[in-house]
C-alpha cells in the first residue's frame, strides 16, 4: 500500500503559511521586565502616596507654647531661684498666674538672701 | 530580531510541513488542520522561552502539536455527543466531504479506518505508519514506553487489517 498520505492542500498555501506563522512574534509580544514590573511599582507609588497623605493628616505637632524655649532660656530663670529657698520657684510658676506685684521690702529681702552687699543695696535704693 | 524569534522562524521554516502532515491525519479537514496548527505555533512560541533542551526541538514541536490535536479531538468528542453523532462518524463524514482528499478508494477505507482507532493507537500509527518515526521517537513524543508503543501499533494494524479486509468484501 501507498504510504503518501492521501492529502492535498490549496495551492501556495505551505508558503503563505510561513508568512502567517511569523507574523506570531510581532502578534504574541512577549511583556518586557518593564511590563511586568509597572503593577508592581504602581502600588509601590500608591502605597507611599498613602504614607505621605496619612503622615501630613495625622502627625501629633509639638504644642505652641513649646516653641521658641530653649534649654539656655530655661537655665537663665533658674539662675533666679533663691539658693536660700529653692522651693520659690513653685511659688513664682503659681504667682505668675495670678497677677502679683512686688513690694520694695520683698526685693530687698531678696536682694540681702542673694548676698548682695549693703552699699549695694542702698546705692540701689538711692537710684530707685 | 531577538534571538527567540531568530529559533521561532527556524521552527516555522523547518517543521512547518511536517506538523501540518501529522496534526491533519490527526484531525482529517483541511481547515481543521489549519486552525490547530496555528495553534500549535502560538503554543510554541510562548513555551518557547521554557525549551530547556531536554529533548530535540522537533520532538518537543511534535509533542505540542499531538496534544493541541488531541484537544481539539476531545472538544469535538463533545460536540459530536451533544448531536447525538459519534467522534468517528463524524471524523468519517469529514473524509468523505474533504475537498482537499486525494487518495483512491482504498485509502480512503484506510483513512476511515485510522479514524475508528483508540485516540492512543491512531497517533502511534500515524507517527509509526506515515511518518516512520523510531519508537525511541514517538516513547519521547508521547509520553508512553517503547514496549507499550509495539503493544498498540500491533494491536491498531491487526484492527485496520480487519477492517480493510472487511470493506473489501
Amino acid at each position: 500500500m501507498n504510504r503518501n498520505r492521501p492529502y492535498k492542500v490549496p495551492e501556495g498555501y505551505f508558503e503563505a503559511l510561513g508568512a502567517r506563522l511569523s507574523e506570531i512574534p510581532e502578534t504574541y509580544r512577549r511583556p518586557s521586565a518593564w511590563d511586568y514590573m509597572r503593577p508592581y511599582l504602581a502600588y509601590a507609588a500608591l502605597i507611599l502616596c498613602g504614607l505621605a497623605v496619612g503622615t501630613l493628616l495625622f502627625r501629633n505637632p509639638a504644642p505652641a507654647e513649646a516653641e521658641g524655649v530653649d534649654s539656655y532660656e530655661l537655665m537663665y530663670y533658674a539662675d533666679l531661684v533663691p539658693r536660700t529657698d529653692p522651693y520659690a520657684i513653685f511659688d513664682a510658676m503659681e504667682a505668675s498666674a495670678t497677677e502679683v506685684s512686688y513690694t520694695s521690702e520683698d526685693i530687698v529681702s531678696y536682694l540681702i538672701d542673694s548676698g548682695t552687699s549693703l552699699e549695694a543695696i542702698n546705692t540701689l535704693l538711692y537710684d530707685f | 530580531m531577538d534571538n527567540l524569534e531568530q529559533v521561532f522562524n527556524e521552527i516555522v521554516e523547518q517543521y512547518r510541513e511536517r506538523l501540518y502532515w501529522h496534526i491533519r491525519s490527526l484531525v482529517c479537514s483541511h481547515e481543521d488542520a489549519d486552525d490547530v496548527l496555528q495553534d500549535t505555533f502560538i503554543k510554541i512560541w510562548k513555551a518557547l522561552p521554557s525549551f530547556r533542551g531536554d529533548s530535540e526541538l522537533f520532538t518537543w514541536a511534535y509533542r505540542i502539536a499531538t496534544n493541541e490535536s488531541l484537544n481539539y479531538l476531545h472538544k469535538q468528542k463533545i460536540r459530536s455527543a451533544l448531536s447525538f453523532e459519534s467522534l468517528r462518524t463524524t471524523l468519517e463524514n469529514r473524509i468523505d466531504d474533504d475537498p482537499w482528499f486525494d487518495g483512491d478508494a482504498l485509502q480512503r477505507d484506510l483513512a476511515k479506518a485510522i479514524q475508528g482507532l483508540p485516540e492512543k493507537q491512531r497517533v502511534v500509527f500515524q507517527l509509526r505508519y506515515f511518518e516512520e518515526l523510531p519508537y525511541e521517537q514517538i516513547s519521547e513524543i508521547t509520553g508512553t514506553s517503547v514496549g507499550a508503543l509495539k503493544a498498540s501499533y500491533h494491536i491498531a494494524y491487526e484492527k485496520i487489517k480487519e477492517k480493510l479486509k472487511l470493506s473489501s468484501l
